[in-house]
């Protein structure tokens, strides 16, 4: 077995090339540093290969966290791995740029002795426009091998894999001349330029239309007017495209519950499997067709370039808040899930603002609040359509309670960046602009998969775990016959006189404390409780209990904003906290925004109740 | 023939080629307005060396040239070309880059 490191700079290709070199999905995106961390997968042609992708580079001068993360990891596995060669991966189309990481990489290589090969990706852009790669040429000028390819097209992939296959003792080590050592940045990337100019395309590739297309993203008004619609058209999607799939799960577990149901003879048994598993389990699993598509809609934002965009733009009144442009793509993540929104922070430079993002992201509506919005906006606003058909109110209510989630995001980070000094270790804005491209929908769609799989067998266990505890609690022990009565009915009414004041009842006050392990767990916590209390009812849909539980439109607002900001999820604090290397801010967190949710939930509950 | 005019069509000319020289003008890569390039003439001082040295890398580097393709108001940050790539750059760093022989 030996290892193949995977390196280059952002954007270069290198996660499809993986990809496509080993069989795995990893997220491709067209943002610069989305790859966080480092993957492995085996080659598949040559198994005895294992191909390792560190995230993208600049340069070996590194000066973000993500950086130093990956050049530490590189010269670790450069030290200790059974490393047989290491892979540069380059854009041809912007060849000076990836060539200076590559010059640099051959110092370190050499003092190393491992082979270093040069994936030159993206020659299907080439061949559109004509253009010529010198391969051969370049090859001889930096004495190393240089492999044409295409990620995309597969072309050039079984020639590098016959290469990466042959023991490095086949192919002459590349001979370090002694002028490279000592060399500085000025020297790298003056000959990385003559290299371009003598090897690379000969010919203009930023293409106009791209100059066109920035000009319209960027300028003021039709920059402004087409971010806001295209984050409108992302809420609106979330709604109107994921509804007939949600329909089809809901109508499916109905189809499901009347063909098991009837073959259970157990009336504990039959309770359990029609309050526990249908009622809790599958209350929550009729939400993961908005999670896919969410996923699905962020991932084409990305891959098509538009997200650099919406950084620059977003850079000017982010920093008013105390953040960065390259704070809206942690954020945006942050919208599908917190955790690689914190793993995305790591791009950024300065640590004061990375650090500020980080508090802001646990406000990002994520998809696990998504059940319960949802759950909450379809008990209370009418499923109507107002101008024309064009804006749906449900649509327009999750609109409204998302940019809830970012205000009051911002709002902390505004106030906290006013009060804490900054020591002089910002650092500035300053992000490389990806061509505009047509999304690649295979890994798209795939990811989007792998996302809601991942959720649906991270978050399946513990609502399985939690639902089956209050379940238990709930049904016991009287039979499912008074829920009031029951133990988790005594154990609710001591927890009563918290959720009171905003006009919740035990119930809710139950499936709040059990959703601190994960929001999402509310939902199926509600459906156990539910199920076991209308047990004799026809099966009807959580939101239509919800409603006649005598639940008051204000205490379904207050409890939007609840969910809205308060920090309740486990993971997200852990991963916090190894990311920042201590317990101390997941912990602030935690109870800030636990009292920040209260406070905000009870005003919202009064504001509501002296508006209608 | 006609794949052939449309490739050529969509191909931008980079605006120096076919520009006049000002060896006079000399200012910040923040001043040059959208359509405009220049020369690199150095760093300010203030510049933190890291960041130096990245810029050069990105090839902002003495002695070459940049145009600026984007320059949207209000403040934000423009974007610059250099050799092939296009890289945004903030106020506060653009400012800190001077330049020489502008292109109009
Ligand atoms: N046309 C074309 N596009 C490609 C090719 N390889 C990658 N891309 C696209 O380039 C973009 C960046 O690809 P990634 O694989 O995410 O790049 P990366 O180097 O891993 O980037 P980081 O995660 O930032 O390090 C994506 O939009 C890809 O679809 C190629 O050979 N041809």
């Amino acid at each position: 077995m030996s290892q193949v490191l995977l390196v280059g700079s952002p954007n270069s290709g290198k996660s499809l090339l993986f990809n496509k070199l080993t069989g795995l999905n990893q997220k491709v995106a067209n943002f610069p540093g989305i790859t966080v961390g480092t993957h492995s997968g085996h080659c598949r042609h040559y198994p005895e290969l294992e191909l390792v992708d560190f995230p993208g580079v600049y340069s070996m001068h590194a000066i973000s966290g993500e950086e130093s993360i990956a050049l530490d990891a590189l010269s670790h596995a450069l030290n200790e791995g059974d490393v047989s060669s290491v892979l540069c991966v380059v854009d041809s189309t912007r060849l000076e740029k990836g060539l200076v990481f590559a010059l640099q990489l051959q110092e370190l290589c050499g003092r190393y002795g491992k082979r270093l090969l040069i994936a030159a990706n993206m020659q299907d852009v080439l061949h559109k426009h004509d253009l010529d790669f010198d391969a051969a040429g370049l090859e001889k000028a930096i004495n190393m091998p240089v492999v044409p390819l295409s990620a995309k097209t597969g072309e050039g992939l079984e020639t590098l894999e016959k290469v990466l296959a042959t023991t490095p003792g086949d192919i002459t080590a590349p001979a370090v001349a002694s002028d490279i050592i000592g060399r500085d940045e000025n020297a790298y990337r003056g000959e990385a330029e003559q290299l371009a100019r003598d090897f690379g395309p000969k010919g203009d590739l930023l293409l106009k239309t791209h100059s066109r297309a920035d000009a319209f993203f960027l300028s003021s008004f039709t920059g402004g007017v087409s971010f806001l619609l295209i984050m409108y058209f992302l809420f609106q999607s979330i709604f109107t495209w994921a509804a007939p799939v949600m329909d089809a799960v809901e109508n499916s577990l109905l189809w499901l519950s009347s063909l098991v149901l009837p073959h259970i003879s157990n009336s504990i048994a039959f309770d359990f499997i029609d309050e526990a598993i249908f009622g809790g389990l599958g209350a929550f699993l009729v939400f993961v067709p908005q999670i896919f598509v969410l996923t699905l809609m962020v991932g084409m934002l990305e891959d098509s370039g538009y997200l650099s965009r919406a950084a620059v733009i977003c850079h000017r009144p982010l920093r008013a808040f105390g953040l960065t442009g390259k704070s809206f793509i942690p954020m945006l993540s942050g919208v599908a899930c917190a955790i690689p929104g914190i793993y995305a922070a790591r791009t950024i430079e300065s640590p004061r603002r990375r650090w500020l993002t980080y508090l802001a992201i646990p406000l990002m509506p994520c998809s696990a609040r998504l059940p319960v919005y949802a759950l909450l906006i379809s008990a209370f606003i009418p499923a109507e359509s107002v101008l024309g058909g064009w804006v749906g109110l449900q649509g327009l209510a999750m609109f409204g309670v998302y940019l809830l989630g970012i205000m009051a995001g911002l709002l902390v980070t505004a106030l906290v960046s006013r009060t804490i000094d900054d020591h002089g270790e910002d650092a500035p804005f300053v992000l490389e602009m990806p061509p505009y491209r047509m999304p690649s929908w295979l890994p798209l769609l795939r990811g989007a998969w792998e996302r809601s799989k991942h959720f649906v067998t991270k978050a399946g266990p513990v609502i399985f775990w939690v639902t089956m505890v209050v379940w238990f609690l709930g049904y016991f022990p009287n039979f499912g016959a008074d829920l009031g009565e029951s133990w988790l009915g005594v154990l609710g009414h001591i927890i009563e006189p918290v959720f009171a004041p905003i006009g919740l009842d035990w119930k809710y006050g139950v499936a709040i404390i059990a959703s601190f392990l994960a929001r999402e767990v509310f939902v199926g916590t509600l459906g156990t409780l539910f199920g076991i209390e209308g047990a004799q009812d026809n099966v009807i849909s959580l939101s239509e209990r919800v409603q006649a539980s005598g639940l008051s439109v204000e205490s379904g607002f207050a409890l939007l904003v609840f969910f809205a900001i308060a920090a309740q999820c486990v993971s997200t604090l852990a991963v916090l906290a190894r990311e920042t290397g201590s317990w101390k801010l997941p912990i602030q967190m935690f109870i800030g925004y636990g009292l920040f949710a209260y406070a905000s939930a009870l005003g919202m509950y009064h504001l509501v109740g002296a508006l209608s | 023939m006609i794949r052939i005019t449309i490739r050529i069509k969509s191909v931008m000319v980079l605006p120096m080629e076919k520009t006049r020289k000002d060896d006079s003008v000399r200012g910040s890569l923040w001043q040059l307005r959208r359509g405009e390039s220049c020369v690199i003439n150095g760093f300010d001082e203030a510049m933190q060396q890291r960041f130096k040295v990245r810029l050069t890398e990105l090839g902002f580097r003495p002695g070459a040239s940049v145009s600026c393709t984007v320059a949207p108001r209000l403040g934000a940050p423009k974007l610059y070309r250099v050799a092939n790539a296009v890289y945004s750059l903030e106020k506060q760093i653009a400012e800190m880059v001077s330049t020489k022989s502008q292109f109009t």
